[in-house]
């Protein structure tokens, strides 16, 4: 078995696991590269079919594209799509300009998620998260509980040994359910070039800038490149030495920003 | 074009492990830091400056993150951290060597290929490098590179590391693990990590960076075929029955044996999307269809009718015991095997060992406290099945739980059969 066929079995048996044990499963899905790999990879786990809903937290300044991207893919997957917003907090009028970094990410992305949690009851989520993206999410594990207030007690997590995952949560309590965790950034790009998966334009470069990790506009920073294409973006990760999340500007507000958003229930 | 798919690259995964304090996260640090794969602004947020001298206390922070473990200075969960040489590409896995983060110790080298144990030349060998010995020989991490780390504090002694060596070589044949190298090092000022020592002219094997590399990649031993089925999704007209090829080819068209209910089934295909399988190796999820019309359901294991494992409800196991309160004989637990769990009673325990010394405490036992290993006889309510951890570990390794926590971690030894 090669490297990416390992790489995606592992994946396919926790997406697995979290269907078996879970009532009320949801994948959520930013329409970043990882969370279009990990959507592929519960296609492939259920032959085909998406059998659980998929959601999307608008927080409203996602780029355009996205929004076209998402329309396509929902209509060719057959998807359930549900969308989420913190509809109070956008009417407020919050956003990158008016709060902190942690305040608007809490609000518009942890809160909205929350909001949808509760609204759709869903027991638990997954997400497409990878250990070298940062430091702290190499510190999760594949199930990982979230308590009522969403809290992450990254002190006392469950051990995980064998593939065998914490199979339960308490009363008000979720489940993140992490299938992507032993990949890397360019393992996903491998992984999207072997399956010819689609995935949305921002990451392709134009004008000799390409965005490498995405969210909001506002906060997000394109990095120079001439990678039009897959192959590209792959021969030029192979060389590069900045991080992917170089230019998110919720990491760089505090050293510890994203810990504290991790620990109050960002994805 | 190889570079692009990766042809042939595997990734081995390497767990640092051994007593809290003795360089873990220090010498992946150094081992990043002076083979140039620390981006710039991971150093800046670190405190090292891109061309400045490095103290090497810091280089613990490009793998312990969070904020208590930089104030702290001891890592509290594992870690793992990507890395690439010309030869090959590596997982780091940093354990946490501190004996209240065991669990965290074991989910991180439960995942490894192969260890580095670490052993602070002025300390010695200490609890926890026993400990994680004996669990990493539990865990079937059997190749192991050991680091005499923080030589510079015993004056770069020959005498002193020769002496270690020794107690080094002592607990690995006590465990059964195979040892690449023992090598004397200073993780915080780099000698022997990646750069050869000039404070050690005495030693001339390896540097930790040439025995990572000599690390043998993982034999795939021929073993019979074991599929665990994970589910039914009906949505089809025939139900798919999806899981894992735990041992062996699943083939299509072949006959298999459903245990532990006994029945023969026909694998009509080998379900993959968007293309059917003709074979799934070791490892593959993938979901079958089967030419009757048998329902089969998560637990069961579709095993080669010419070779099959054994389907019990009486088995012995070796225990690490991870439970606050200790476990009592005669208690019941829910255990897991693969897919299958269910209720099992611990009716006898037999040599209770003290991990953090390797002494028997008691040939027979009515207990195992908290990180005591021992030999404990179990009766499952229903049939497992399940193999020898040394023929097959895929259906020898058993975990334990009370109310959902995971307490207890083990191998199964012997089998009675059944009666």
């Amino acid at each position: 078995m090669d490297y990416l066929d390992q790489l995606e079995n592992r994946s396919i048996f926790v997406i697995r696991e979290a269907f078996h044990r879970f009532k009320r499963l949801a994948i959520l899905w930013s329409i970043g590269k990882d969370s279009t790999v990990l959507l592929s990879l519960v296609r492939r786990a259920f032959f085909g079919k998406v059998p659980i809903p998929v959601l999307h937290i608008d927080t409203g300044y996602k780029f355009s594209e996205i929004y076209e991207f998402r329309d396509r893919i929902v209509r060719e997957w057959n998807l359930d799509l549900v969308v989420a917003s913190n509809v109070e907090a956008r009417a407020a009028g919050m956003g990158p300009k008016k709060g902190t970094k942690l305040e608007c990410c809490t609000a518009l992305k942890t809160d909205a998620l929350k909001q949808a949690i509760r609204n759709h009851g869903f027991d638990a989520l997954l997400l497409g998260i990878r250990r070298d993206e940062h430091g702290i999410r190499a510190k999760e594990r594949y199930f990982s509980p979230r308590d009522q207030g969403f809290r992450w007690n990254y002190q006392n997590q469950p051990m995980e040994l064998w593939r065998q995952y914490k199979a339960r949560t308490d009363e008000g309590q979720h489940m993140r359910i992490h299938p992507l965790l032993h990949m890397t950034e360019l393992d996903v790009w491998r992984y999207a070039h072997r399956e010819k998966l689609p995935i949305v334009s921002l990451y392709f470069a134009r004008n000799g800038k390409r965005y490498r990790s995405i969210g909001c506009e506002p906060c997000c920073s394109p990095v120079e490149s001439e990678a039009a294409t897959v192959e590209e973006i792959i021969e030029e990760l192979m060389v590069s030495t900045t991080s992917e999340r170089a230019g998110r500007a919720q990491d760089k507000e505090d050293a510890y920003n994203m810990q504290k958003l991790r620990a109050l229930g960002y994805m | 074009m190889s570079d692009i798919e990766n042809d042939g690259r595997g990734r081995c995964a390497v767990a640092f492990v051994g007593n809290v304090d003795h360089g873990k996260s220090t010498l992946i640090g150094r081992l990043l830091y002076d083979t140039g794969a620390v981006p710039p602004e991971r150093l800046e947020e670190i405190g090292i400056s891109e061309d400045g001298e490095t103290a090497g206390a810091e280089l613990a922070h490009l793998m312990d993150s969070l904020q208590e473990e930089r104030e702290g200075g001891l890592t509290i969960d594992t870690t793992q951290v990507f890395f690439e040489t010309a030869a090959r590409d590596y997982v780091f896995v940093d354990a946490p060597g501190h004996r209240e983060f065991i669990r965290n110790m074991m989910t991180g080298a439960g995942e490894a290929d192969a260890a580095v144990l670490m052993v602070d030349a002025a300390e010695g060998v200490g609890n926890q490098t026993w400990r994680h010995a004996f669990l990493l020989s539990l865990l079937g991490v059997r190749n192991c590179i050991v680091i005499v780390n923080k030589m510079d504090l015993v004056a770069f002694e020959q005498e002193r590391f020769e002496a270690l060596r020794e107690s080094v070589l002592e607990l690995a044949e006590r465990v059964d693990l195979a040892l690449l190298a023992v090598i004397p090092a200073s993780a915080k000022f780099g000698d022997n990590v990646v750069v050869a020592s000039g404070n050690m002219p005495w030693y001339d094997g390896p540097l930790a960076i040439e025995a990572l590399e000599s690390i043998p990649a993982t034999e795939t031993t021929k073993l019979p075929m074991r599929y665990s089925v994970q589910d039914a999704y009906a949505w089809e007209d025939s139900p798919v029955y999806p899981g894992r090829v735990e041992s062996g080819m699943l083939r299509a068209g072949e006959k298999a044996r459903v245990l532990p209910d006994g029945f023969d089934v026909t694998v009509r295909a080998v379900k993959r999307f968007p293309e059917d399988l003709s074979v799934a190796e070791t490892g593959a999820c993938v979901g079958v269809t089967l030419a009757e019309t048998k329902e089969i359901r998560r637990g069961q294991v579709l095993s080669d009718p010419d070779d099959l494992p054994a389907t019990a409800t009486s088995f012995n196991a070796r225990l690490f015991w991870l439970g606050e309160r200790p476990l009592l004989s005669g208690e019941t637990f829910n255990a897991r095997i693969a897919c299958q769990e269910g209720p099992c009673t611990a009716v006898a325990i037999h040599r209770r060992v003290d991990t953090a010394t390797l002494n028997i405490l008691a040939e027979v036992a009515d207990r195992l406290e908290e990180d005591d290993v021992g030999e404990v006889t179990l009766f499952a309510q229903r049939s497992f099945v399940m193999e020898e951890a040394a023929c097959n570990p895929a259906l020898g390794r058993i975990l334990v739980e009370r109310e959902g926590e995971v307490v207890g971690a083990g191998v199964i030894t012997t089998i009675e059969p059944k009666a």
